[in-house]
């Protein structure tokens, strides 16, 4: 293994698997799709990054060390991985992790001024029970050398910086620094969900929220021209874009809804309005979902947020489908959404000034508490299976891959 | 499809073909940077020179006052805030200045000066009695647009800068000539103006250039390499400000050939939807002779605009720049969001009498079958 010693050490990225340990039987399942994920995520932006899965772990070996960043940013953001670091791999010696430790600690620990601020441990582990060191050993060699070095105190309890130590029968992996990772489980591994995406902020989060807990996502999107505009399809178009990179490919169902709004608004359902639609939003994603093998319908709803998201409002528009609902958001705060949509980059997206509802249509006082009675005599009227239906048939599918670039 | 029919030239303008020919070559030959003293770098020089004289004479002021900034916020900014000096004093505004100076405006708000708002009348126009009221000694810059963006309502610029050299006789006067350049003419000689901005994009011209006329000092914003009288450092482009100036003077020549398209365009209106009504100053009162600015009664404005989007036919509620809220500008003026359809068409140079005809042809269509549809 003598000439691993001399790579460069940024060119390898260790990656941590999240609750994958959790898992019983499936697990091998789960790691094989995470496996495929990380790869996929990688490959659509980085030439020639190899994902390589060891025992329990993973490793991503880069053809380029200036690739480093931005794999950490898509090894962080993919579902299923707990934290990750870029690590140097070594000969499993202890002269060897010794020389190897001083030399990244001289080169990541210095701060701006060039001097060893603070304190810091080691935290050595060793898998390999052959090695002639127990992992206190390894730390108290270690890490008397390092501070020899650099001068810097240790402290077990709350260090300034840690080093990673991991001795493997014949190569040790070190590093100075780990990013924490999305966590949740592989995209995928839960089966495949229908997100009612509108262009707002609370829907792209719901779809992110159920990708980390290892669904695909279809996304389905309501379109009403001419009240909507071509510029609010765009930027649901964006908006799906961004949520594709986590999957290998997301299609987007756009469907006409124009007609039923219109044919709702003529009905005179007045302060029903907004569930009418709803139900129909509903009623049209259950069948396309069924139509695509999705176990469940998202959709970005939080509770008491707007008039249509009462708990008795949920309910008749619940009511409509035996397909279970995802809401990922129903307890989250407007603020914190808005932290998450930041985090995931999709806020700046979401504010751009395009309508995404139809304020045009919707009541100025509109029902807080209605009864499933009373949508259903609201309905009594309208050709609801034909409207499904023709809204159904005349749906546009676009497909996004995970490649970013397209 | 129909064929695209582009009537929101307040917004930006198609590029001249002409002016795009001469860019295409001048970018190739006029490559040299304008500071460099081998050949290529003084024919830059020199063609960089020739423009500002251009630009200068179509401005009516001088070539050594004229700055090449990348626009019109550039050049605004530069003038609002390269006027104040370190003591806070307080900026006066139109209530329908365009956000360049709005933002300029409230930065200087947060530097501690006073900000005070001059409304305007019913037509959109700043009056002198209004002004006067709201300005003093202790005012350190006034900013008053000669057109607006909007509805293309002409302020009486000299009139008003009177105003101000007698209540407030130490205040800066910056002008927004953006909208008006080539298509109102207009002398700095006269304007009683401090600083006058334009920008080649909305003449035809291409995006990325334009200019400040100023008569005073100024604190630079960018410093850099001292290019533009120390005023403005960085590399400047020769063919770009041979556009700006270019663009200006063939805008001039043809704007009375818009104002009859304009004039058409609102004959057509008119025959096809009655009830339409006109927004703003009458077409020949203060008005910029390419705008016309329209309320159809009885529906919203968004559909409308995305039903004529649907018919391949551009026009705009408003100002591009608003971003989807209700124009601060018709708001100021008293009118209200829920009047109707708000709707403004700016014809340009590259428009034909036909579009006029078939443009009233598709706004009635529209208009038709949105209220059909008991919208």
């Amino acid at each position: 293994m003598s000439e691993q010693t001399v790579r460069a050490p940024t060119d390898l990225l260790l990656c941590r698997l999240g609750e994958l340990w959790l898992k019983g039987r499936n697990r091998a399942q789960f790691f094989q799709q995470l496996v495929r994920n990380l790869q996929s995520a990688l490959s659509a932006e980085l030439r020639g990054a190899q994902v390589q899965p060891t025992h329990g772990r993973i490793f991503v070996k880069l053809n380029d060390p200036n690739d480093l960043s931005r794999a950490i940013a898509l090894a962080c953001d993919t579902p299923g991985l707990s934290s990750v670091s870029p690590v140097r791999r070594v000969e499993a010696s202890l002269e060897v992790i010794t020389a190897a430790a001083v030399e990244m600690t001289a080169a990541e620990w210095p701060d701006a001024a060039g001097a060893f601020v603070g304190t810091f441990a080691v935290e050595a582990k060793r898998t390999d029970k052959a090695f002639p060191l127990t992992s206190p050993q390894i730390n108290r060699q270690v890490g008397g050398t390092i501070q020899d070095a650099t001068g810097l105190p240790v402290d077990l309890r709350a260090p300034d910086r840690k080093l990673g130590i991991e001795v493997g029968a014949d190569r040790a992996h070190l590093w100075a620094h780990t990013f924490r990772a999305a966590g949740g489980l592989p995209v995928g591994t839960a089966g495949r969900v229908m997100l009612l995406l509108s262009g707002g902020i609370d829907s792209p989060v719901a779809g992110y929220l159920a990708q980390k807990r290892g669904c695909a996502v279809d996304a389905v999107y309501f379109h009403s021209p001419p009240f909507i505009s071509e510029a609010s399809r765009d930027k649901v178009e964006a908006l799906a874009r961004m949520l594709a990179p986590r999957q290998q490919r997301l299609r987007l169902h756009v469907v006409p809804f124009t007609d039923i709004q219109r044919t709702i608004k003529e009905s005179g359902g007045d302060r029903l309005t907004v569930l009418l639609y709803r139900r129909f939003m509903y009623r049209i994603a259950a069948r396309l979902a069924e139509r695509r093998k999705c176990k469940a319908l998202c959709t970005g709803e939080s509770l008491g947020q707007v008039a249509s998201q009462t708990l008795e409002n949920l309910r008749v528009v619940d009511a409509v489908t035996d397909l279970l609902t995802l809401r990922p958001l129903i307890c989250f705060d407007k603020q914190e959404t808005i932290t998450l949509a930041r985090r995931i980059g999709s806020f700046d997206t979401s504010i751009l000034p395009h309508q995404d509802c139809c304020t045009l249509f919707v009541p100025a006082n509109p029902a807080v508490k209605a009864t499933p009675k009373a949508l259903d005599r609201a309905e009594r009227g309208l050709d609801v299976e034909g409207l499904v239906e023709a809204a159904v048939q005349a749906t546009e599918v676009v497909e996004f891959d995970a490649d970013r670039r397209r | 499809m129909q064929t695209l029919i582009y009537l929101d030239n307040g917004a930006t303008t198609p590029l001249d073909p002409v002016v795009a020919a001469g860019l295409a070559e001048r970018h190739l030959t006029l490559f040299g940077n304008p500071s460099s003293t081998h050949p290529p770098g003084r024919a830059a020089g020199k063609a960089l020179e020739a423009a500002r004289d251009q630009l200068a004479r179509r401005l009516g002021g001088r070539a050594d006052e004229v700055i090449f900034t990348s626009g019109g916020t550039e050049s605004l900014g530069m003038a609002v805030l390269g006027s104040a000096g370190e003591t806070p004093r307080r900026v006066a505004i139109s209530a329908v200045e365009h956000p360049a100076v709005v933002e300029a405006a409230r930065v200087l708000e947060g530097r501690g000066w006073g900000l005070d708002v001059v409304p305007v009348d019913a037509w959109g126009r700043v009056t002198r009695d209004a002004l006067a009221g709201a300005i003093g000694p202790e005012t350190g810059i006034v900013a008053v647009m000669l057109a607006n963006n909007e509805v293309g309502t002409l302020n009486d610029l000299p009139g008003l800068a009177r105003v101000v050299r007698t209540r407030a006789p130490r205040a800066r006067l910056v002008v927004d000539a953006v909208q008006a350049l080539g298509k109102l003419p207009f002398s700095v000689a006269t304007l009683g103006a401090d600083c006058v901005a334009v920008t080649a994009h909305k003449l035809h011209g291409p995006k990325g250039v334009g200019a400040l006329w100023t008569r005073v000092a100024l604190r630079p914003l960018l410093r850099g390499g001292g290019q533009e009288r120390g005023l403005r450092g960085g590399t400047q482009s020769a063919p770009l400000a041979w556009a700006l100036a270019e663009a200006a003077d063939r805008m001039a020549m043809d704007a009375a050939r818009v104002t009859t398209l304009r004039d058409r365009l609102w004959a057509a209106l008119q025959a096809e939807l009655p009830g339409v009504r006109l927004t703003g100053a009458p077409l020949d009162g203060p008005r910029l002779g390419n705008n016309l600015h329209v309320c159809v009664p009885g529906l919203p404005s968004e559909p409308l605009l995305n039903a004529l989007s649907a018919a391949n036919l551009c026009a705009s509620a408003g100002s591009a720049c608003s971003g989807g809220k209700f124009s601060d500008t018709l708001s100021a003026m008293g009118l209200s969001r829920d009047a109707g359809a708000w709707l403004r068409l700016t014809p340009g140079r590259l428009n034909t009498e036909d579009e006029m005809d078939e443009a009233a042809r598709r706004i009635g269509r529209a208009t038709r079958a949105l209220r059909a549809a008991h919208v």
